[in-house]
């Protein structure tokens, strides 16, 4: 594999030597998948590949292909223990919500038997299914939405919306950075981002390690409800910046941002915006008209791609093919 | 006479001081064991409060820590930073060969610390936080013994060494 050193050696020693000798661009990585006992699957820009013990990547379709390599438990166990730095147990809470950040900001979900108690889930036990979603920075990325988000040169408060895996947090990073640093069209602000999962800034011992601009602070590892007023008092901040909210508690907090004279920059998972309007909390905010817009880009087959631009009362203001303002 | 004489003193004096020896080795058993229960409780604290992962509690309990352990936690944080496709248990091991070579642990000792090693780095905090009081409380047993024993075993190899030096002293003599 080209370039990606580093989240090679989250991967247990076999799957480590078979992506070595694959032929793979680590930035065209998407996806990388372990399940016991099936085929070792990624996603490699757009397109579902398996790999043969040799490392060659064959493209996966319908059905079973027996030359596949098949990921043990072993293999499971050991890429959990090295992702997780030895200490699982540090991710106790994240375990708990299926997933883990690790260096990089690169999330791995993790599934297995949940172990409840009085209908919460107290931990994961005989984790067998890994998700690793490889976190690329794009710089430049947000750079054709940017123009979108002013009115009356007032920046408006902003939702990117995609289904999973759209590019929605990529394209926040970018949009934070571009805000942060200033462009041409606007000069730089103070952004403040609760960045709870460790997806947006991917701190590494407090240390963004994206480039997150020349102007944000972030709060790492924090719940985002928590985080945002938390940042809104002490770092007083022209603008908030948060990654898939969707709470109750996250919707207060976002509303609570926009009272204090905040701007709030955030993503959400949905695939246009009536799907939003439908969500709990959501519909609620759009009768407030609190996001004057909405950003939806669209799904995974071709991440960051913008499909549609609504103001604040839905009105569409732009759509991919309608051949003007692109 | 005074070749004899001379020779005399020298054994007597190499086998006391092999006596005294064999005692300052059991003392130093003993703060050793006093030093890894310090630093079970520093670990404990890492994890309990800290949220530490085990490479960064390794790392800052190698910085307060008294030789032989502060280079056996360094080697292991450091292995563990390398990610280079080992178990923490292979690795605890690796360490514990390489760098406690040295070290007067004496053989239960040695097992309860590798058994340690291989339950390091579990799921849960609560197993993790057991874990570590049980191999405290069991070092705290050790301790006590030898606390026990030690001022009998150091007065022992120290009148053992004498004696014998002065036993074969008059048998060459």
């Amino acid at each position: 594999m080209e370039g990606g050193e580093e989240i090679l050696k989250i991967f247990a020693g076999s799957l480590r030597r078979i992506l070595e000798r694959a032929p793979v661009s680590f930035e065209k990585l998407q996806e990388v998948r372990l399940r016991v006992g099936m085929p070792f699957l990624c996603r490699l820009d757009g397109r579902e590949y398996g790999f043969t013990g040799e490392g060659a990547p064959k493209a996966c379709g319908m059905g079973q292909d027996p030359a596949l390599y098949r990921v043990s438990g072993r293999e499971v166990r050991e890429t959990l223990e090295y992702a997780g730095n030895y200490s699982l147990y540090a991710y106790e809470e994240e375990f708990r919500q299926g997933y883990l950040t690790i260096q990089g900001g690169h999330r791995i979900g993790v599934m297995g038997k949940a172990v409840t108690e009085k209908g919460s889930i107290r931990a994961m036990r005989h984790i067998s299914f890994l998700n690793i979603r490889l976190a690329h920075q794009i710089t430049g990325c947000a750079e054709k939405l940017l123009p979108w988000l002013w009115e009356g040169g007032q920046l408006q408060n902003t939702l990117i919306v995609s289904p999973p895996g759209g590019g929605k947090t990529t394209m926040l990073r970018d949009v934070i950075r571009l805000l942060s640093t200033g462009t041409r069209a606007s000069p730089g602000m103070n952004i403040s981002v609760a960045d709870e999962r460790s997806e947006l800034a991917a701190c590494y011992q407090g240390i963004p390690q994206n480039d997150m601009g020349i102007r944000t602070d972030v709060l790492d590892g924090c719940p985002k409800a928590q985080g945002l007023s938390m940042l809104i008092r002490t770092m007083s901040p022209a603008a908030v910046a948060a990654d898939e909210i969707g709470s109750r508690e996250d919707l207060e907090a976002v509303r609570e941002a926009g009272r204090c004279g905040c701007k709030v920059l955030a993503t959400a998972h949905g695939a246009s915006l009536e799907e939003i309007r439908e969500k709990e909390g959501f519909g609620e905010l759009f009768g407030e008209r609190f996001f004057g817009r909405y950003l939806v880009l669209s799904g995974r087959r071709e991440p960051g791609k913008l499909l549609a631009v609504h103001e604040g009362a839905g009105k569409l203001l732009w759509k991919a093919g309608a051949g003007h303002g692109d | 006479m005074g070749i004899k004489m001379a020779g005399a003193v020298c054994v007597l004096i190499s086998c006391s001081a092999m006596g005294f020896l064999q005692s300052a080795q059991i003392r130093a058993r003993y703060r050793e064991l006093l030093e890894l229960k310090k630093i079970l409780y520093q670990l404990e604290g890492y994890i309990r409060f800290g949220s530490c992962t085990l490479e960064e509690a390794f790392e800052s309990v190698a910085g307060r820590c008294e030789a032989p352990y502060d280079g056996f936690f360094s080697c292991l944080a450091e292995e563990m930073g390398e990610k280079s496709g080992v178990t923490l248990a292979e690795l605890w091991q690796k360490a514990m060969e390489d760098k406690l070579s040295s070290s007067r642990l004496a053989g239960e000792e040695r097992e309860l610390l590798e058994r340690m090693g291989r339950d390091l780095g579990r799921l849960d905090r609560e197993t993790q936080l057991k874990t570590l009081a049980l191999s405290g409380g069991q070092l705290e047993e050790a301790r006590q013994r030898l606390l026990q024993e030690l001022p009998g075993k150091m007065k022992l190899y120290n009148c053992l060494g004498i004696l014998a030096g002065v036993f074969l002293t008059i048998l060459l003599v």
